[in-house]
């Protein structure tokens, strides 16, 4: 994939210091793009991406950077393609081991239905 | 649009200010029916004040689904047959035609971007018996001098490939379309404010007396911010309208109901028309911003106060279903939120509007597609209150109408 912007001088292993008394879930990988990063259980996609220097998750269709913007799964802004399923809210996915997130652009097409004689 | 709404933010500081003493017309109500006709009336150099209980564009006129309606839809039918309501639906339909060219011409005359799309509409039918009813309102329509053609399903298929394709068929009104409920309400009134209107909010109507002195009819009304004074008093209060007829002992035939609307993830632009269906509740159509709303009728609690009000999952999930039979695309696609709104219904379909018989100075004007048909009522309303036209409000939107016949 390219055309990414990764930002740069971005440590992938830093993280917010915690306080005493809270811990960070396991660490495990997962792959963005074709890069593996490292994420900790407990993680959104959206948390993984922007420790990792990725704050644009997905373009729209005329090429604009999108990323997170509401936090809570409304806006549709974060979406990526997670383990191949598109427009998938990076804010409200879990992130879990060897799991692969791509950047996503502009919003996937409306499949037709096989069979589309789909009775309410 | 950004601009223009923070100008109507800026004209929103008056809002607050204390009530004036007297005005001429005192205008109950801060929708679309309201500001409308608080611009229409400032064109005609008529001083107005409109009083909202909350804030402008809370209710019906800002909760709503945003379509324009002009075709002949179930709602306004009494029978399978529309022959059976005639002489209503071609005067319904004729001034159709009049909030067509209204809303076309509105945003040039306001200067402003209300988010008015002339997309088309199509109203699908299932079976036979609803594509001959099709064919029956559009000869209506055609009488009435709306345009919209019957397309067979195999018309059908060529002209809207994304549509189920056992659909039997639909027809089609090139002006139908819709325009953004959030910004017409504030637009509206930001231009009639500089045509000299006022505006104050938090100001709930609570008692009205009725004075007829030597020097005229003169209303005074008590509010939750004082007393204010006019000559004369417009009801455009929606599903609260009964309440305030009521405050001066005058009944008026409507009911209020709360309805859902649905909105879904963007998607990519597939679909152009609204669409909406003749014989089950559904509107439904792509937003420029590709997410789609989902409405048509299907019931919320119509709770009057709290003023928030709450969903039934049964309706979200019939209205969703609904709309997948006709567009079964949206099998992957999400719903995001589902709100509600409370409207005011006819008891006998048609609007109305105009100034009462038996206590003139009284006028009423609420409608049932109101925000299609809300500006143009207005209108109506705004020329026969100056009389600067040819009276041309329909007799069947008497604001009497529902008085018992002695009283009237
Ligand atoms: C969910 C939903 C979807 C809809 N979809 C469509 C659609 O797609 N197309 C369409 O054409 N129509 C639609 N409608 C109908 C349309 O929204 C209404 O008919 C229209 O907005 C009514 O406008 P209004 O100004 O009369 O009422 P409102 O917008 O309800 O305004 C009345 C105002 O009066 C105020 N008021 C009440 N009592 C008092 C008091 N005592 N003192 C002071 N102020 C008071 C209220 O607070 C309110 O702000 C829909 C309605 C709903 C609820
Ligand atoms: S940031 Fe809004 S949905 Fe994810």
């Amino acid at each position: 994939m390219t055309g990414w912007r990764r930002s740069e001088g971005v440590n992938p292993q830093s993280r917010m210091p915690l306080p005493e008394g809270v811990s960070r879930g396991a660490q495990f990988s997962v792959v963005v793009n074709d890069e593996k990063v490292s994420a900790f259980e407990g993680e959104s996609v959206a948390t993984v991406l922007m420790a990792n220097g990725y704050p644009i998750m997905r373009t729209t269709q005329k090429g604009e950077p999108r990323g997170v913007f509401c936090g809570m799964g409304v806006c549709f802004d974060c979406l990526v393609i997670v383990d191949e399923v598109p427009n998938s809210r990076a804010c409200m996915t879990w992130a879990a081991p060897d799991m692969r997130i791509i950047q996503q652009q502009g919003l996937t097409r409306m499949r037709v239905q096989e069979d589309d004689s789909f009775d309410a | 649009m950004i601009e223009q709404l923070l100008e109507s933010q800026s004209a929103s500081f008056e809002f607050l200010e204390p009530l004036p003493m007297e005005v001429d017309v005192l205008i109950v109500g801060g929708g679309i029916v309201g500001s409308s006709l608080a611009y229409f009336l400032g064109q005609r150099g008529v001083e107005s004040l409109v009083l909202e209980r909350g804030e402008i564009n809370r209710e019906a006129s800002g909760t709503n689904a945003g379509s324009f309606h002009f075709q002949i839809a179930l709602h306004q039918l009494t029978s399978s047959d529309p022959k059976d309501d005639m002489d209503r639906l071609l005067t319904e339909v004729r001034l159709h035609t009049e909030a067509a060219d209204l809303w076309k011409s509105l945003e040039g005359d306001l200067k402003v971007d209300l988010g008015v799309h002339e997309t088309g509409g199509l109203m699908v039918a299932e079976t036979d018996e609803e594509f001959r009813l099709l064919h029956s309102k559009q000869k209506i329509e055609a009488a009435a001098g709306l345009e919209t053609h019957v397309l067979s399903g195999k018309e059908l298929k060529e002209f809207a490939p994304y549509l189920a394709s056992d659909i039997k068929g639909a027809s089609f009104c090139p002006r139908e379309g819709h325009a953004d409920p959030l910004l017409a309400v504030p637009l509206i009134l930001m231009r009639a404010q500089e045509l000299g209107a006022q505006v104050r909010t938090q100001a709930a109507v609570t008692s009205i007396e009725r004075v007829d002195g030597k020097d005229g009819v003169r209303f005074i009304v008590q509010t939750s911010r004082g007393v204010v004074q006019a000559r004369r008093l417009v009801n455009a209060a929606g599903a609260w309208a009964n309440d305030i007829s009521m405050l001066l002992g005058h009944s008026l035939p409507i009911h209020a109901e709360g309805l859902h609307v649905n909105v879904t993830e963007p998607r990519e632009p597939i679909l152009t028309p609204m669409l909406q269906h003749i014989g089950r509740r559904l509107t439904l159509k792509q937003t420029s911003k590709g997410t789609f709303i989902i409405g048509g009728g299907w019931p919320a609690r119509p709770e009057l106060q709290p003023q928030r009000y709450s969903n039934y999952w049964a309706s979200a999930a019939g209205n969703a279903a609904v709309a997948l039979r006709v567009m079964p695309m949206l099998q992957d696609v999400r719903l995001v939120r589902t709100w509600s709104g409370v409207m005011a219904f006819m008891n006998d379909l048609s609007p109305i509007v105009g100034e009462s018989q038996s206590l003139p100075g009284y006028h009423v004007c609420i409608a049932t597609t109101g925000f299609t048909l809300g500006p143009m009522m207005a209108q109506l309303l705004a020329e026969s209150m100056v009389a600067d036209k040819d009276f041309r409000i329909p007799q069947s939107y008497a604001v009497d109408r529902g008085l018992p016949l002695m009283t009237r």
